[in-house]
């Protein structure tokens, strides 16, 4: 709560105040709005992969499948690839951003997983090395598109789906659906806390503690999925908030995921409100001379602590 | 319950691998109250036989749980039925105490108050209620041994299955347990199945004893007639005589010269 006023006081013209104008105050309402739905929906993510793939390394970013959803979503935007791509599936026309991002997503994780468990018990770092494969792959491809179709309408939007940024012209009724998505999902993410505590453990304990594993993992996988599908057809690939919402949430709550789902959901959601007002603020005053993606911010933060999270993995497995 | 109805009964019972057969036309009964010990070399087909009867590996013959040959393929009866501890129980280190053993129950919408009073049960019964509130990672081996045991007794599992136990256990950890695993079968009626390379544990501890050798059973009865020089040289490979210690028989390894 706090972080959102925060994040509705801070300007990026300087500005330290509730804000009068109504225009102004409505925008910046809808960017608050916009960041703490991307955000609860990685964290939410992000924590439901680290579960069921028993990774702690695993997050939406790192997994390739916001990449994925990001290249799906770009095929959506610009109206050229739109109707080839309509063209060529033709039930594709009903399906949305959020219904093309959403494939992205599955397919990209479809691509890492099958690849990962190829190998007998892929290990925590040969997955996240997949999953960069997929991102790079998906990002390559992305630029190819706009290279292609950049002289056409819609193919501004690239930067977003490249680096992950709040838009400012997606209107309430996106994001009204979005926060639907969030909430049910992470509500039925919440009543399959147990099974997500279970998953945990290995196959032979599960199944032994009556979970269908394959049925649970899949189910959530696809949960996980969507959720990341939502975040990227708001913002782009916001990368690590997966990652470090759920860590840090881990340190405040503990491991059981009754408590850690609703703890790392305010935690992602708080982190990005918090990193948009930052990035605001740095630009009101002029520290920097534009509004950063927020993408930028969630990176240079993540990074070091993927690092120092990929340590404490290694002397885990020791 | 009734001590002579048959909780678990294998009849017949292979496990392929490939080309070759792991475990071999095993028959073998655990009736209630009954503590059974299985014992063989590494590689004898001891934990494949433990998940083959809790249906974790497929199998040929029938596996029948009190005469019912369907309840191993129902992952809900079979989490009634048996707790299982594996040989290496996956630690959630950050898990408090208590987590560690709900963990066990279903409970969607948090625990009941008969759930809670379950989990408060097994902890009582595994003697780690002082410890509920930890977390596992500030466990010993053999606290945390006794954790997943409550853990594996917090359905109230008509019997335990247990792959080697006291692995990680010094040697008091190693009877203590031994001894509640006893009263658990006395008092409540409990069958207990566990692989076990404690040839000594195992002969005081067990009713019987299912001696393995190469996927198949080389004897299965009373310790005593099961733990001959003879049939332990045949299935370890090893000469042991047996010595005579206050009315107890222990097993000893010959020097090898």
């Amino acid at each position: 709560m706090g972080v959102g006023l925060l994040g509705l006081m801070v300007g990026s013209s300087g500005g330290w105040a509730w804000p009068a104008d109504e225009v102004v105050r409505s925008s910046r309402f809808e960017r608050v709005w916009q960041a703490g739905v991307v955000g609860a929906a990685l964290a939410c993510a992000g924590l439901i992969y680290q579960a069921v793939l028993r990774n702690a390394l695993a997050d939406p970013y790192l997994l390739g499948v916001a990449s994925g959803a990001s290249l799906a979503t770009f095929c959506w935007k610009v109206p050229a690839v739109y109707a080839a791509v309509t063209g060529a599936i033709p039930w594709a026309v009903g399906v949305g951003r959020f219904g093309f991002a959403f494939v992205g997503a599955l397919a990209a994780a479809g691509v890492v997983l099958g690849i990962a468990s190829s190998r007998k018990r892929a290990d925590p770092g040969a997955i996240v090395l997949v999953g960069l494969m997929v991102s790079m792959t998906c990002g390559a491809l992305l630029l190819l598109l706009h290279e292609l179709v950049k002289a056409l309408p819609g193919s501004g939007y690239f930067q977003t789906l490249l680096i992950g940024e709040l838009q400012t012209n997606l209107g309430r009724d996106v994001l009204m659906w979005a926060t639907a998505g969030v909430v049910v999902m992470g509500a039925w993410a919440v009543l399959n806390s147990r099974r997500l505590d279970v998953l945990r453990l290995s196959d032979d304990e599960a199944q032994n503690l009556g979970v269908n594993v394959r049925r649970s993992r899949l189910g959530l996988l696809l949960a996980a999925s969507l959720l990341t599908a939502i975040a990227v057809a708001l913002s782009g690939p916001v990368g690590f908030v997966g990652l470090l919402a759920p860590h840090a949430a881990r340190r405040l709550v503990g491991g059981g995921h009754a408590r850690l789902l609703p703890g790392s959901m305010l935690l992602g959601a708080g982190l990005l409100i918090g990193a948009d007002a930052l990035s605001r603020g740095m630009a009101g005053m002029r520290v920097i001379d534009t509004v950063l993606p927020i993408g930028v911010l969630t990176g240079l933060i993540g990074a070091p602590a993927f690092l120092v999270i990929l340590m404490r993995a290694g002397r885990g497995a020791r | 319950m009734n001590p002579k109805m048959s909780l678990l009964e294998l009849r017949e019972v292979s496990v392929p691998l490939g080309s070759c057969e792991v475990v071999s036309d095993v028959n073998l009964q655990v009736r209630a109250g009954e503590v059974v010990a299985l014992v063989g070399a590494n590689g004898s087909g001891k934990t494949t036989l433990l998940r083959a009867a809790l249906g974790l590996v497929r199998c040929r013959g029938e596996v029948r749980w009190n005469g019912d040959d369907r309840a191993v393929r129902d992952r809900s009866a079979m989490a009634k039925l048996a707790g299982y501890v594996p040989q290496t129980p996956t630690e959630l280190g950050e898990l408090s105490v208590w987590d560690s053993i709900a963990i066990g129950l279903d409970g969607a919408f948090g625990l009941s108050r008969e759930e809670t009073e379950r989990v408060d049960e097994a902890a009582r019964l595994m003697d780690v209620t002082q410890l509920l509130d930890r977390t596992m990672t500030t466990l010993s081996g053999g606290q945390k041994q006794r954790v997943y045991l409550a853990r594996a007794l917090v359905r109230g599992p008509a019997m335990l299955v247990l792959d080697e136990p006291a692995t990680f256990l010094d040697v008091r950890h190693q009877v203590e347990l031994h001894e509640r695993l006893t009263t658990l079968a006395r008092e409540r009626g409990a069958g207990v199945l566990m692989a076990s390379h404690d040839l000594n544990l195992a002969s005081t501890h067990a009713d019987r004893i299912v001696l393995m050798k190469a996927g198949r059973v080389m004897a299965d009865d009373a310790p005593d007639r099961v733990l001959t020089e003879e049939n332990v040289s045949n299935a370890f490979g090893l000469e042991l005589k047996r010595v005579e210690v206050d009315g107890e028989t222990i097993l000893v390894p010959r020097r090898r010269s």
